[in-house]
């Protein structure tokens, strides 16, 4: 045995324990209710409990939707804020000078050094209107140094509400392409799909759509929900099909899930 | 049974689905890495093979045929998903590529997942199903429409590439 044999047969002994090793258990159920489904041939009672779309929806607790809701519903109240708000004015920051306590009451006389060393924060600070008292509670100096800060916070929150969006968008065609491979239409479903067109229509009108790639995918969700919105409970194999469609060729379920950041990064 | 099936018979078909889904799973998931695509792609796989079944030509068997789709299915899919990623790959990601920082040594599981991951595609698929899932030149030739002897230099060049990529341990291995 050569030395390249020896070394094959240790990275096929690790590869096969290391690399992508399937679970011990394959859910044979599961896969095969949505074959079922997929060949239009399963159970066609509501709520089935093995479908994986189901199983998916149940990994994402229902008060994730409603922090999310609360997060892009802050965001956008903050941008709008931002807006259409009153701009303060930039403060001029003043060169360091020494500043003198004071509340010690008995002013220094000229030629005596100040107690206090020189500090540019100090100087900052705006004083009380009497200018004895101590100073107003006002932001930070941070702030002033920091005029883009407000907007990576702003940005942030809307990369997560995003990222929160399309998961949720994700669930629920996911349930969606279940519903549709039985032909029927579940109630709550179309309403869940009422609460996400007007997300992503807000997320289109926010800065979360000035990356074209996202926002090329929130246009083609929001088309998709459109319609899927206007589908009646008796909507003929055509409008149907139009739909199934739409999700293949754009590929937006597709794209949704590769979209959606993967949990610990 | 594959008459039954393609009459639509329930039974037969989920006969077919247990002989065959655990190792049309293991494929995916070796080939996808992560379980809702390896269900996606096994799920994908049965339905068209259901659906066209009655295309069937017994002369080959019924396992070669639902490989050929398994593997098509698969790699088809890993391909759409790539072309994403790589099209909506954030900024300072883009930034790494061609200059990669010095980070500490990553140890050799990582490396070998890294080098296997980097192998071209076709190179991969032969090294993940013959190396590691055991299957033989003639079933990988038919599953990928290729020549046996193909398949057989392809794994010649993965390893040989992988030996490449993993050559500074060499010597540990060896001794």
């Amino acid at each position: 045995m050569t030395d390249d044999d020896r070394v094959d047969a240790l990275l096929r002994q690790m590869a096969a324990e290391e690399y992508n090793r399937p679970p011990q258990i394959v859910p044979r159920e599961q896969m095969w209710d949505v074959i079922q489904q997929g060949l239009g041939t399963g159970d066609r009672g509501l709520g089935h409990a093995g479908v994986i779309p189901l199983s998916r929806m149940r990994r994402i607790p229902r008060w994730v939707y409603y922090a999310a809701a609360a997060v892009l519903l802050l965001a956008v109240g903050i941008q709008v804020g931002r807006q259409l708000g009153p701009k303060a004015p930039q403060q001029a920051v003043l060169p360091p000078q020494p500043v003198q306590p004071e509340s010690l009451g008995t002013p220094l006389s000229p030629d005596s050094s100040p107690l206090v060393a020189p500090r540019t924060e100090l100087v900052a600070i705006p004083r009380s209107d009497d200018g004895k008292g101590a100073p107003r509670p006002k932001p930070g100096p941070e702030r002033q140094f920091n005029p883009n800060l407000g907007d990576d916070i702003s940005a942030r929150a809307y990369t997560v509400a995003a990222a929160q969006h399309l998961t949720e968008a994700e669930a629920m065609l996911t349930a969606f392409k279940g519903d549709l491979s039985q032909g029927r239409m579940d109630a709550e479903i179309a309403s869940w799909g009422k609460e996400l067109l007007s997300n992503t229509r807000l997320l289109l009108d926010s800065p979360a759509a000035r990356d074209p790639a996202r926002r090329k995918l929130l246009q083609d969700l929001e088309l998709l929900l459109v319609q899927i919105v206007q589908l009646s409970p008796k909507a003929s194999a055509r409008d149907r099909d139009l739909i199934r469609g739409a999700l293949t060729d754009d590929q937006v379920l597709t794209r949704l899930r590769t979209a959606i950041p993967v949990k610990g990064t | 049974m594959i008459a039954a099936a393609v009459a639509g018979e329930a039974t037969a078909q989920r006969m077919l689905y247990d002989q065959h889904v655990d190792r049309v799973y293991r494929l995916a998931f070796r080939l996808a890495g992560e379980d809702d695509l390896a269900r996606d792609f096994t799920q994908e796989t049965f339905i068209r093979a259901f659906q066209r079944l009655k295309d069937f030509r017994s002369d080959s068997s019924f396992g070669t045929w639902i490989h050929t789709i398994a593997t098509s299915v698969s790699l088809n899919g890993l391909r759409k998903i790539k072309r994403f990623r790589t099209r909506e790959s954030p900024l300072d990601e883009a930034l790494t590529v061609g200059a990669p920082a010095r980070r500490a040594e990553p140890d050799l599981k990582e490396r070998l997942r890294q080098a296997i991951d980097a192998l071209p595609e076709g190179y991969r698929t032969v090294f993940v199903m013959h190396d590691m899932e055991g299957y033989t030149h003639e079933e990988i030739a038919s599953a990928l429409g290729v020549q046996p002897g193909t398949s057989k230099a392809q794994l010649f060049r993965a390893r040989a590439k992988l030996r490449e990529a993993l050559a500074d341990f060499a010597g540990e291995w060896v001794s």
